[in-house]
């Protein structure tokens, strides 16, 4: 161990080391020298004895150094050293070897820290594999939600968890003595979620299972931000009396920073206090559940638990008997399981430019290997081993790789700075962070040294392997063999095939994403505005009561000061999420799954207007008498084309089924109008609509569509809702503009996402042609030599190389033509009003493709026809 | 030259250590000069060959070194044996005799 560590520091100070050597050598030979002429020789005889007396000085030193630090560590610095030289020599070449790697390094990076963001960074909570969520199978009124009779049976006997809780979001109207009511994101939690999730808090205390009661004083949690933002993180706060959605509340504690459990939470209240918790019915509510494992207690096991608990639990409802009961770890619940096949498709497709990435730089290599076959031959010559000499080479390529990953990662960083952008406000739970940190980059540091050696390998086997006597006796033909140029070909074809396919898909997801931006910025998009209410469940349960707040606010809109107008609908448009089961006879069957859908979306009086619409054909609500007004419906275009292809639709009936609560009787309405189009859906374009008045289905959100500007209407509307309800504060003041944006952020991503692994793909691709040709130009300079000395003419030069590249182009669009309409058919279903297999996009697309590649090729082939044909017979 | 055998693998450490334990500090020369003295020129060294084994016993902690002055005032680095230098130099003597004596006998039993 001794001898170990001193040898590593030996290589550390290898210079200081050779010195004292070389002093010590010459000390002894200088004494040598000394008893020499002492005994009666000349100096220069001294000189010549001392010399043969000590052996050889050189063979010395060299045992000595192979003695004193490790051989391999040694010889792989000398590589390395030789390796940046040879970086350095060739800037070029090496720019080129880097580009091309960091491009794929920068797509794999990205989607491994994707992937490994989302799904395999650990939970910031003590033994966090301990902690899951429990749930049923999926169903159109409970989601994967439990009921809460279910839980509470759970709790009661908890043998596989250590603790057990359910929770339920809402927001939470917060308002005190000294400041405005705010609207924050909170939970309503069972005392069990903070030990579940073994979190402390800051200041003061947790719920404890007394604070649970129905009947308790009422108390809430809250979060740091809330904290220091609004209570400028005073201690004393804690015992402090605020209203909580118009009623009194405690604060009895103030979580840690950053702790804002399950995704930007900033209240926490007792399950008892979720409205609605104490009626009988309260049983049946949907609740979120989460455990922790008992210590030596499976996942696997406490499912079966439960499930066995929920078959034979009497009071439930057979259908939710029979319902599979669902354990995940917690982080799955957001995520689902880490090896869903959308991602690791995407690896997979990133890993294949990468591979292709791979491929190209191997070519590079082995060209380069033709010119350096002297090279290699001068080092075999000189005695360096096979193994040795593949090293060296793969030192070289790994080095190449490392460069390649430090510019990979850099795009990596865009990329997932970009997309983190994209999805932050779409609800991920607050664990989630787009960031690198070490083991990340000690993968992507791996997959650079595997990338190394995946494209060094096979040119250094074959470089080392040159022939010695061939080579240095000037005849050698030094190249690849056939086999290895059929693989890039292969390759190659592949690649154009995958660049088709690519650029296909990307096209049609470009053009779908400029169809809905225009669609929706056909509206003055800057001037629209929109505000939110929440309504809370006491004071508002029944449709009356919000249908009294509806009306009065209306009445003030009608009349409000600085706006131009405004009006009431239950969603902003562009994010509508309800829907409803379309039946255009009044037969409704029992069983309605799979009956086809249609947005849902209650609006107020003057909202088309507002938006700067008109109702296309028919009449409008306003029109209609207040009786025939309430059971009225204007649709879309898109719902005529799909429910009323043939008939006129006005006067027509429709029955409406809530398939959230499938129990409910079926609305019956008359289409009064058609209206105009207009986005209503989250993500996709233009999906059939109901509109029905907002007079009849208040809602619990309240959306105020508002044209004008906010620095004039703003506060006058605050101050307008403050008189209708003091508790009730507006929220989330946002202009139709960014509803807009946010909305289309699946377009954005496939459209962007698609398109630059596309252009990637397509450099790839001209750039893997151009070294193709260039490779086999520099082989066939000989042969070009005679051609030419024979009397050929450039053109005919040039059309050698170019009939190949031809070949390969013309086989790699056709095999990527079948699979970009393949690939398009099963893609339309994302796309909004495009073809995805647009006849004249693919043939577009053929063509832009074969041009950029075969002017790639163009270059080294006209190269290799202006050689001189005397030099090129000279060559090598 | 013929009767001048090789140095058996290994014992050239040995030969180094018990030089140093018999005389104290010694440059590399020294310790050369002393071994080819006590072979009686029954030994080939090649003087150089020391170094490396020098390099070696000072790795292993065996023997220390440092700069000196020689006695025709030349600069050289001396060297001596270490207090586990000592230990390893008897456990290795013991060692050796005991091999001499094995080797010695299966010759003998002609």
């Amino acid at each position: 161990m001794r001898a170990f560590l001193s040898r590593l520091v030996d290589v550390v100070f290898r210079g200081s080391r050779d010195k004292r050597l070389s002093e010590e050598v010459q000390a002894h030979l200088d004494l040598l020298i000394d008893d020499f002429i002492a005994s009666g020789l000349s100096p220069d005889e001294a000189r010549l004895a001392a010399r043969k007396a000590f052996g050889g000085v050189e063979q010395v030193k060299h045992v000595y150094r192979d003695q004193r630090g490790f051989r391999p560590l040694d010889e792989f610095i000398q590589d390395l050293r030789y390796a940046l030289r040879l970086i350095a020599r060739d800037p070029w070449f090496t720019a080129a070897n880097v580009t091309t790697l960091a491009l794929g390094i920068g797509v794999c990076s990205t989607m491994i820290a994707l992937i490994y963001s989302m799904n395999f960074r650990g939970l910031p909570f003590d033994s966090p594999h301990e902690i899951v969520a429990v749930g049923g199978e999926p169903t159109p009124g409970l989601g994967s939600q439990l009921p809460f009779q279910v839980f509470d049976a759970f709790r009661q006997s908890t043998g596989s968890f250590s603790a057990l809780s359910a929770e339920v979001d809402a927001p939470v109207n917060l308002g005190d003595a000294e400041h405005g009511t705010e609207q924050f994101a909170g939970t309503f939690v069972s005392p069990g979620t903070f030990a579940v999730l073994r979190v402390q808090p800051t200041v003061g205390r947790v719920f404890h299972a007394d604070d649970d009661r129905s009947g308790a004083p009422a108390v809430i949690i809250i979060g740091y931000r809330l904290w220091t933002d609004r209570y400028g993180a005073d201690p004393n706060v804690v015992g402090r009396t605020v209203r909580v959605n118009s009623q009194p509340a405690t604060v009895i504690g103030v979580m840690p920073e950053g702790f804002t459990y399950p995704i930007d939470q900033q209240v926490w209240r007792p399950l008892s206090a979720l409205p609605g918790m104490d009626a009988p019915t309260a049983g049946r509510r949907g609740v979120r559940i989460i455990g922790r494992l008992a210590e030596g207690v499976s996942v696997e096991g406490a499912r079966a638990r439960l499930a066995a608990m929920v078959t034979a639990f009497d009071a439930l409802p057979e259908a939710d008997r029979k319902r599979r009961t669902i354990v995940t770890p917690l982080n799955e619940t957001y995520f689902g399981k880490p090896t869903q096949p959308v991602p690791m498709m995407m690896l997979a497709a990133v890993l294949v430019v990468l591979l292709i990435a791979c491929s190209h730089a191997a070519s590079l290599q082995l060209a380069r290997a033709a010119a350096r076959a002297r090279e290699m031959c001068m080092r075999a010559a000189l005695g360096a081993g096979r193994g040795r000499m593949v090293r060296q080479l793969l030192v070289e390529s790994v080095v190449t790789a490392l460069l390649a990953g430090v510019l990979g990662i850099g795009i990596a960083l865009i990329f997932v700075r970009m997309f983190a952008n994209e999805v932050t406000s779409f609800g991920m739970p607050y664990w989630t962070r787009f960031t690198f940190d070490f083991p990340l980059i000690a993968v992507i540091v791996g997959l650079c040294v595997a990338t190394g050696v995946a494209f060094g390998l096979l040119p250094a086997l074959h470089a080392s392997r040159a022939n010695l006597t061939d080579v240095l006796n000037q005849g050698g033909r030094s190249g690849s063999s056939p086999r290895a140029q059929r693989t890039t070909n292969v390759l190659l074809i592949g690649e154009l095939a995958l660049t088709m396919i690519l650029l296909s898909s990307a096209s049609g997801f470009v053009r779908s994403a400029d169809i809905v931006y225009r669609a929706d910025h056909s509206l003055d998009l800057s001037r629209l505005w929109e505000f939110r209410i929440a309504l809370p469940a006491r004071g508002y349960a029944s449709v009356d009561e919000r249908r009294a707040f509806a009306r009065a606010l209306d009445e003030r809109l009608a009349a409000a000061p600085g706006m131009e107008s405004a009006a009431l609908a239950t969603a902003a448009p562009f994010k509508a999420r309800d829907s409803r089961a379309i039946f255009t006879n009044g037969d409704v069957p029992v069983d309605r799954r799979g009956a086809p859908t249609a947005s849902f979306v209650p609006i107020g009086e003057r909202y088309f207007e507002t938006l700067g619409l008109r109702v296309m054909r028919g009449q409008r609500f306003a029109d209609l008498e207040p009786g025939a007004r309430a059971a009225a419906a204007l649709v879309n275009e898109r719902f005529v084309e799909r429910f009323s292809p043939d008939a006129d639709p006005i006067g027509r009936e429709l029955f409406l089924v809530n398939e959230r609560a499938p129990d409910a009787p079926p609305q019956r309405v008359r289409i009064v109008g058609i209206a105009p189009p207009l986005r209503q859906e989250v993500s996709s374009g233009h999906t059939p609509v109901v509109y029905v008045p907002y007079d009849t289905y208040p809602g619990a959100i309240v959306s105020l569509i508002i044209r004008g500007r906010p620095e004039q209407f703003a506060e006058a509307l605050r101050q307008e809702v403050r008189r209708i309800d003091p508790d009730l504060p507006l929220f989330n003041l946002q202009s139709l503009e960014s509803v807009s944006y946010k909305s289309r952020w699946i377009q954005r991503i496939t459209s962007t996402g698609f398109s630059v692994v596309a252009i990637i793909s397509t450099l790839l691709s001209a750039f893997g042609l151009y070294s193709l040709t260039a490779y086999a130009a520099a082989q066939r300079t000989q042969e070009i030599g005679v051609r030419m000395a024979l009397g050929a003419q450039r053109m005919q030069v040039s059309w050698l190389f170019l009939q190949r590249t031809l070949r390969t182009v013309a086989i790699g669009l056709a095999i990527g033509l079948g699979g970009a309409v393949a690939l398009g058919n099963v893609l339309q279903g994302a796309m909004v009003d495009v073809r995805a297999n647009h006849p004249l996009a693919l043939a577009g697309i053929a063509a832009l493709l074969a041009a950029v590649t075969l002017a790639a090729s163009v270059i080294p082939a006209r190269r290799a026809s202006r050689l001189d044909p005397v030099a090129a017979l000279r060559q090598d | 030259m013929s009767q001048n055998s090789e140095i058996p693998y290994g014992t050239l450490d040995l030969m180094v250590l018990k030089t140093l334990a018999a005389l104290g500090s010694l440059h590399g020369y020294g310790i050369a000069r002393r071994i080819e003295q006590v072979a009686e020129g029954a030994l080939a060294l090649n003087q150089g060959t020391i170094y490396p084994a020098l390099l070696r016993l000072e790795q292993k902690r065996w023997i220390t070194s440092e700069w000196g002055t020689s006695e025709n005032n030349r600069r050289a680095r001396f060297y001596s044996i270490t207090a586990s230098g000592k230990r390893h130099l008897s456990a290795e003597s013991d060692s050796w005799a005991r091999t001499v004596a094995i080797v010695n006998r299966l010759l003998a039993t002609e």
